[in-house]
């Protein structure tokens, strides 16, 4: 069985993939854009799925048209490369079911079982084994069927339909969800005991709640309807318009991926009446974002100031962080690894108020943290020793054993 | 074959300066082999952006620079604008914990009492600041050249706590920032930074004309912070050496 590494200093050598390496990996198959989605994803997919074997069942929730679809697969295609499990990615919308077909569709019939049933159907579940069973809208279950997905899910048995063998299944279950399931759980339109079976959650953040990637996604959105229209150079949108967009979304709150796309897509085409140009400046995006996201130019000296109330100690902590980094050769790939566990701290930190001590705490903290990957240190000591080389102040051990699994989480043992 | 100022007004001229600044320093400096400037922006494609934004200037063998200084208002957020450009100049000019290596910086924080906090510095001694840095920059180079940034930053909402430098570095940006983004108070701020190559003589010249122009405000200067109406902070960071670009190591 492979394993995995989050030893962000193994490179492959001893045949081990990298955890982090293998989601990057899967979200650029998948052309997943956005930074913060690639970073969430980063955190997530490792200590959801990889670090478990892709043993534990997963309950994917977000907003329609969040991206869910896309983040399945990249789980898919993660556990693909971590963990070399060949099977399918397999997926079927539960609410697009017929009634009565979950079981068969899902695990299979004999000849015969049933009138209608010609030869034999293996099921998806055989499908999927050792690969990916993604079961969207599993909201749209009916009560019957949700309690045969609890049995499988529970034995990772199953028999299929007119069948006396019991066959087993390892594929991942995912379970992907726009609602929420705890309400339908206290409306008793759900099984309490079906969720409890999804030991790990991954709730994708909407795109209000990842700012960040909202302009790059405009941009990814713009040069893929300008390469439907022309073979020419066109070069998206312009820094403003992508901020325009992004302050537009914002204050809208409730933009979907899907509906983004949209709207970019028909602002290119409407812009490419006559004759695509180079780029898309502000005035021309603004005619679709009063229309369609009720923005205005006056928006943006507001969403300026709220930005700059809120996330300014943010900037500050990553920036210092890039500034250390240029000083001390930390490379590009280390930088990432850092710049994600500040935003994981920042994230952790919830409602707390994002003043500058909390966030430069953390970055001092990291500060050690690019130190110790910096000095290839293996041992705490190791690192405590490189310290004093530097003439700074040499971390306590508690201090030392602490960042030294921030850096490098426990394992778990091969088997 | 450069000329005075040129402002960039277009959207597009702006995205094509932020994102090439290097180059544009490089031709400021003086013209060289259009090929390699072509190599240095990633492709052909992009020199023929440049040029036909009026940016730089060719003549098939040679490109130049179009005039001696660039003058751009930010054309993007306020928070990106940050981000992605004061924010580095800035944070590299603060002296943290650990040893700088071979680049230099000054910080220079004062608060200020003037007859007129509202609009008084960010037209005048600004702009001739501005002016007399761009002059030395022009001066030939006696030796090897590196980016030397210079930040001035000033707003009249003066947080009244008496608080550690690093600390009322922040606010003030903050502030500044803030003030920029508005309408009505944004010519009671200034953020201004300015980029540009320089030799260990044009360093030193340059430095000069910072502590000069912080002699401009002598006499207005104070120690409270409490009783302060501005707040005006010059900042420089010049790196000797090439930005260190280390080997990807196995991660």
């Amino acid at each position: 069985m492979a394993t995995y590494t989050s030893d962000p200093r193994s490179n492959g050598k001893l045949g081990q993939p990298n955890a982090a390496h293998c989601v990057d990996s899967a979200c650029d198959s998948l052309h997943i854009v956005g930074d913060e989605l690639r970073k969430f994803l980063a955190h997530e997919i490792p200590t959801k799925i990889l670090m478990r074997q892709a043993r534990d069942v997963v309950l994917l929730s977000g907003p329609t048209g969040a991206g869910k679809e896309k983040v399945a697969a990249a789980c898919h295609e993660a556990a693909r490369l971590a963990l070399g499990r060949s099977g399918e990615l397999v997926e079927v919308n539960c609410a697009n079911l017929g009634r009565g077909l979950f079981e068969s569709e899902l695990f299979g019939y004999r000849r015969g079982a049933f009138t209608g049933a010609d030869r034999d159907y293996p099921g998806l579940a055989k499908r999927a084994d050792n690969g990916t069973l993604v079961l969207d809208e599993i909201q749209a279950l009916e009560p019957q069927d949700q309690a045969r997905l609890l049995r499988f899910l529970g034995e990772r048995e199953y028999r299929a339909v007119g069948d006396d063998k019991m066959r087993s299944c390892t594929a991942l279950v995912v379970l992907s969800t726009n609602r929420d399931l705890r309400a339908m759980v206290r409306d008793g339109s759900f099984r309490r005991d079906l969720l409890d079976r999804a030991i790990a959650k991954i709730a994708l953040p909407s795109l209000y709640e990842r700012r960040q990637d909202i302009g790059e996604l405009a941009q990814a959105f713009a040069l893929e309807a300008g390469r439907d229209i022309t073979n020419e150079p066109f070069y998206g949108l312009t820094r403003r318009a992508r901020t325009d967009v992004e302050t537009a979304v914002m204050r809208t709150k409730e933009v979907s991926v899907r509906r983004l796309r949209e709207i970019i897509r028909n602002t290119v085409f409407l812009n490419a009446a006559d004759n695509l140009p180079e780029a898309l400046e502000s005035e021309m995006v603004l005619p679709s974002l009063e229309s369609e996201l009720a923005f205005h130019p006056s928006d943006r000296a507001s969403q300026d100031v709220t930005e700059l109330e809120h996330e300014f100690d943010s900037l500050m902590g990553l920036s210092r962080l890039h500034e250390i980094a240029a000083r001390h050769n930390v490379s590009p790939t280390t930088l990432r690894l850092l710049c994600r566990t500040l935003h994981s701290m920042i994230a952790e930190m919830g409602d707390q108020p994002r003043s500058y001590r909390n966030v430069v705490e953390r970055a001092n903290r990291l500060l050690k943290i690019a130190l110790w990957l910096v000095s290839g240190a293996q041992t705490q000591a190791g690192f405590r020793r490189y310290f004093g080389t530097l003439d700074a102040d040499i971390p306590t051990k508690s201090v030392a054993h602490q960042i030294y699994y921030d850096v490098f989480p426990r394992e778990e043992a091969a088997q | 074959m450069s000329t005075g100022h040129y402002e960039v007004t277009s959207e597009v001229a702006y995205d094509l300066m932020q994102d090439h600044m290097d180059v544009m320093l490089e031709l400021l400096n003086g013209p060289k082999p259009q090929a390699e400037i072509a190599r240095r922006l990633g492709s052909d494609a992009t020199l023929q952006r440049m040029l036909r934004h009026g940016l730089i200037g060719a003549d098939g063998t040679t490109a130049w620079a179009v005039a001696e200084v660039y003058h751009q208002l930010r054309q993007e957020g306020m928070l990106s604008f940050l981000e992605r450009y004061v924010l580095p100049a800035l944070t590299a000019s603060m002296q943290y914990d650990v040893q700088l290596g071979d680049t230099l910086t000054t910080l220079q924080m004062d608060y200020l009492k003037v007859p007129n906090a509202q609009g008084c510095l960010r037209h005048g001694p600004v702009q001739r600041f501005i002016e007399r840095i761009a002059e030395i920059s022009d001066l030939p180079a006696q030796g090897p050249v590196y980016r030397l940034t210079v930040l001035v930053v000033g707003t009249s909402r003066v947080d009244p706590r008496n608080l550690p430098l690093e600390k009322a570095v922040l606010e003030h940006v903050r502030s500044a920032a803030i003030q920029r983004t508005s309408s009505t108070e944004k010519d009671h701020a200034v953020l201004s930074q300015i980029d540009c190559l320089a030799d260990r003589t044009r360093h030193d010249a340059i430095l000069t004309v910072i502590s000069d122009f912080s002699k401009l405000f002598s006499s207005y200067k104070i120690s409270d912070p409490s009783t302060a109406n501005y707040h005006l902070t010059v900042a420089s960071h010049w790196r000797q050496s090439d930005p260190t670009q280390a080997e990807e190591q196995p991660c």
